[in-house]
């Protein structure tokens, strides 16, 4: 809670942290009350441009846009912070066994790795997206699986180069065992990057489930999330395009909020800034 | 032009030189008065920090940003060099003032062939033709010694040595006939050998171009065996200036007579060898080998070994200081990592109060880490710069189960105390302390488990020499307090004779010499401590101030049929440890 304050008092802190509370606090009473159903269909109202009765006006569908922002906010959010959960916690796990202890394991699970990468992690979702069947954890799973191997990449890198910093040797030397000696000084070392990768990649993942959703392999339709409003806006840019800038401002406004926040968490989490 | 003879060839005036910060400008260098006459060597000499850099930086406007020049002149030739533009000045670097850097290999190009890069200056300063470029440098090349210049010049830099990298260095600068050479640090990345082959072969090459040196060094003895004239600096100020003898004689200013107590004085008081000659061994190593893998470019290639340490015995007694001396890459701090399992050895047994260590594992091995601690060479890498000082000691006790919350607290108090930090140190991080400071946590974590065999790997060589002698005193008082023993990795042979009882020479992974210290400082048998001996410039404090001591120190004749072993030709012949006299042992061939 100390921390939480701390993080507060910086300026970036504090701008990331309110950005994103809203955020957040959308994301969790958005589908309960909305001033329209989000699904709900009036095809004599299409298109409609901002009033007193559609405060963000309508889509294709005649479709409230302001309902359907706040009810696409959760899944938006969720998906986005599970996948970025999965796909950090397995690449750490990997990145530091790798980058530890590193042989003839390090160098199998590499080759693979490597070799996911190679795919752009749009197309890995694709396929596996296919094999899961749209649904939102499917779409979780695809996409932390399709960025598990840029955060093993960049754990394994800093472990590699901080196990052979003078800190690690003397844990070793005070009798420390190895799982300690990792979890104590080498990952705590390592944070400062995964956090620029963890929030960067937010932004990836918003964008990467409207992707599937344009694809017909997100979130299904008629359900609303920033990304698949943005994706069937496309067609309507050029006349209406209030209809892709306004979901584009939510995930802009998100991915701001959450990258302000992180470079705050960052900065508090290292002394040298204190 | 004409009146050369009558104006210096440097002359900085009244300089100053300052960060200007938002909130208040730092002061770098405060009015620095210089003169550098021709043909002079005039050494610039200070701590980290004093300024001496800049002060270099300043004469070729190459100050790196946001320092700026606030006052004072530097006059080159009688020119002011401030009137000139970046055009004239670029005309003038190179030319007529070169520059040495500290890291021949950071200073050199990598992806440049030598000999581009000995012609680039050659063919933007003068207008000979590419042959006659080529013969300069070819030429250039030869008055620095190294030994096949046509082929040298295809090469390129890391084909090369430190050593031979900073003659290239030199030979590149020295093509332009520059008539100033400024040298910041030139030879600290290098040994001591390799040291006195550089720094031998800058003044004969200057002096035969006739041209004066500014040499920027932390290292007195160095000052001693080659300027003419000095500069002490301290925080910025010049605090003392005069020929080079006549400071060594008779240092005046309160800093450098500090700077000069602070090298390492000499041979401890005698007696002391011959008491722990006969304790008991602590650590006895036998037949080390120390392996390691050069991964093969194939997938399931054969791997291919470099022995680091190719075969070491060695007793470490009871409240021993063991001094263990040898240049980079001769395999002594792998071997004091073995010792101590940092490192696995490959083959030979090492053993701790009578017992096997090689095969203990899970806890038993934890255990008995306590009593093998080790002290880093670099206090800014060995301490977790997330962790606060009371943090990094504390966890040393972590495998104590006996002790309590409040006496592990008293433990860290204690050791603070003992180590000369107070307990406000307590909450401090690493990046807030002073390299000395840190040195002094990472004692107080090494010794905070009582431990009986202390590793210290050139515990004092990231310091400044002030430091570094504070916490080489500290290292006595320690031991004497807790009565642990300790080998102490050093290439600085003045401070292994000041320290230590017993001396092991190591070179090429292979104990060479082996002798009480001041025997082996008196009487070294083997060619190998002869030249690394002869290498280093030693002051000493005599009646008349402080004096080079220059030795010309040659191998001990042997008996006939026998040869002292040098590894550089006898690759896999074995070797044994000759005992010449004493506890003094020397390396031959095995006939």
């Amino acid at each position: 809670m100390k921390r939480l304050l701390r993080i507060l008092s910086r300026p970036n802190g504090l701008i990331g942290g309110l950005m994103l509370g809203f955020v957040l606090l959308i994301a969790a009473t958005g589908a309960v009350y909305t001033p329209y159903d989000p699904t709900g269909q009036d095809y004599l109202a299409r298109f409609e441009g901002a009033s007193a009765t559609h405060l963000l006006g309508t889509d294709m569908f005649g479709r409230d846009l302001l309902s359907r922002l706040l009810a696409g906010a959760g899944v938006s959010v969720t998906v986005s912070f599970l996948t970025v959960l999965v796909a950090v916690t397995g690449g750490v796990i990997i990145g530091a066994f790798c980058g530890y202890w590193r042989g003839w394991f390090d160098r199998i699970v590499m080759m693979v790795i490597e070799a996911l990468m190679a795919f752009p992690g749009i197309l890995l979702a694709l396929a596996l997206m296919v094999a899961i069947g749209p649904n939102k954890y499917g779409v979780v799973l695809a996409l932390a699986l399709a960025y598990l191997p840029s955060v093993t990449r960049l754990v394994r890198g800093t472990v590699l180069s901080l196990r052979e910093k003078e800190y690690v040797e003397a844990s070793v030397a005070l009798g420390n065992s190895t799982f300690y000696t990792l979890i104590r000084h080498v990952l705590p070392n390592s944070l400062g990057p995964l956090i620029v990768l963890s929030t960067t990649m937010f932004g990836w993942v918003l964008l990467a489930e409207s992707s599937l959703s344009f694809l017909g392999l997100g979130v299904p339709p008629p359900a609303p999330t920033w990304g698949n409003m943005l994706a069937e806006a496309r067609g309507y840019l050029m006349r209406f395009p209030w209809l892709g800038i306004l979901p584009g401002l939510c995930i802009s406004f998100a991915l701001l909020g959450v990258n302000l926040f992180g470079d705050a968490l960052r900065d508090e989490l290292d002394p040298r800034n204190n | 032009m004409n009146s050369m003879s009558s104006t210096p060839l440097l002359q900085i005036r009244d300089l100053n030189i300052v960060f200007p910060f938002r909130k208040r400008s730092i002061t770098a260098v405060h009015k620095a008065n210089l003169t550098i006459g021709h043909g002079q060597i005039h050494a610039v000499v200070g701590e980290s920090g004093s300024g001496k850099t800049m002060l270099a930086r300043s004469v070729l406007k190459l100050l790196p940003p946001p320092a700026t020049i606030a006052g004072g002149s530097v006059l080159f030739r009688g020119r002011d060099l401030a009137s000139l533009d970046d055009r004239q000045m670029r005309a003038i670097r190179g030319a007529e003032i070169g520059m040495i850097f500290q890291e021949p290999l950071v200073s050199l190009n990598p992806a440049l062939r030598v000999g581009k890069q000995l012609f680039e200056g050659l063919r933007l300063h003068s207008d000979l033709d590419k042959g006659e470029i080529r013969e300069r440098a070819i030429a250039m090349l030869r008055a620095v010694r190294i030994p096949d210049p046509e082929d040298c010049l295809k090469r390129f830099p890391h084909e090369f040595s430190g050593g031979m990298r900073q003659r290239i260095m030199i030979a590149s600068v020295m093509t332009l006939r520059p008539k100033l050479l400024l040298a910041d640090e030139p030879t600290t990345a290098l040994d001591a050998i390799v040291q006195k082959d550089v720094l031998d072969i800058m003044r004969d090459v200057v002096g035969e171009f006739g041209a004066s040196v500014m040499l920027i060094s932390h290292d007195l003895g160095l000052v001693a065996r080659y300027a003419d004239q000095v500069t002490v600096m301290e925080k910025g100020l010049i605090v003392e200036q005069g020929p080079a003898d006549e400071i060594l004689r008779a240092p005046t200013h309160p800093y450098t007579i500090k700077l000069l107590a602070s090298l390492p004085h000499g041979p401890q008081e005698k007696g002391r060898v011959s008491e722990t000659a006969e304790k008991v061994p602590l650590l006895t190593a036998r037949d080390i080998e120390v392996h390691y893998e050069i991964p093969s470019p194939w997938p399931f290639g054969r791997t291919r070994h470099k022995r680091a340490v190719a075969g070491v015995s060695l007793d470490l007694r009871e409240g021993e200081m063991l001094g263990l001396v040898g240049e980079s890459g001769s395999g002594k701090s792998t071997l004091g990592r073995a010792l101590i399992r940092l490192k696995n050895p490959t083959n030979g047994t090492v053993s701790f109060r009578g017992k096997d260590i090689l095969g203990l594992s899970g806890s038993s091995l934890r255990t008995v880490r306590r009593d093998l601690q080790i002290v880093f060479q670099d206090p800014y890498s060995s301490l977790d710069p997330r962790m606060n000082v009371a943090q990094l000691i504390a966890e040393g006790m972590r495998h104590l189960p006996e002790a309590t919350r409040s006496e592990k607290h008293e433990r860290v108090a204690e050791m603070l105390d003992a180590v000369g930090l107070g307990e406000i140190y307590a909450s401090r991080f690493p990046h807030e302390l002073s390299g000395g400071q840190r040195q002094r946590v990472a004692i107080a974590r090494a010794l905070v488990t009582r431990p009986a065999v202390v590793v210290a790997d050139e515990p004092v060589s990231a310091l400044d020499v002030t430091v570094q002698a504070q916490i080489l005193t500290l290292l006595q008082q320690l031991r004497e307090r807790f009565g642990f023993s300790c080998l102490f990795i050093s290439h600085d042979l003045g401070v292994v004779e000041s320290l230590c009882d017993r001396v092991l020479v190591m070179y090429q992974g292979r104990i060479m010499e082996q002798a009480p210290t001041s025997r082996l400082f008196e009487q070294p048998h083997h060619p190998y401590t002869c030249r690394l001996m002869n290498a280093v410039p030693v002051l000493s404090n005599t009646e008349q101030g402080y004096r080079l001591r220059e030795t010309a120190l040659t191998a001990q004749p042997l008996v006939q049929g026998d040869d002292y072993f040098d590894p550089m030709t006898d690759r896999g012949s074995k070797v044994r440890l000759q005992e010449v006299a004493r506890n003094h042992f020397v390396a031959l061939q095995h006939g």
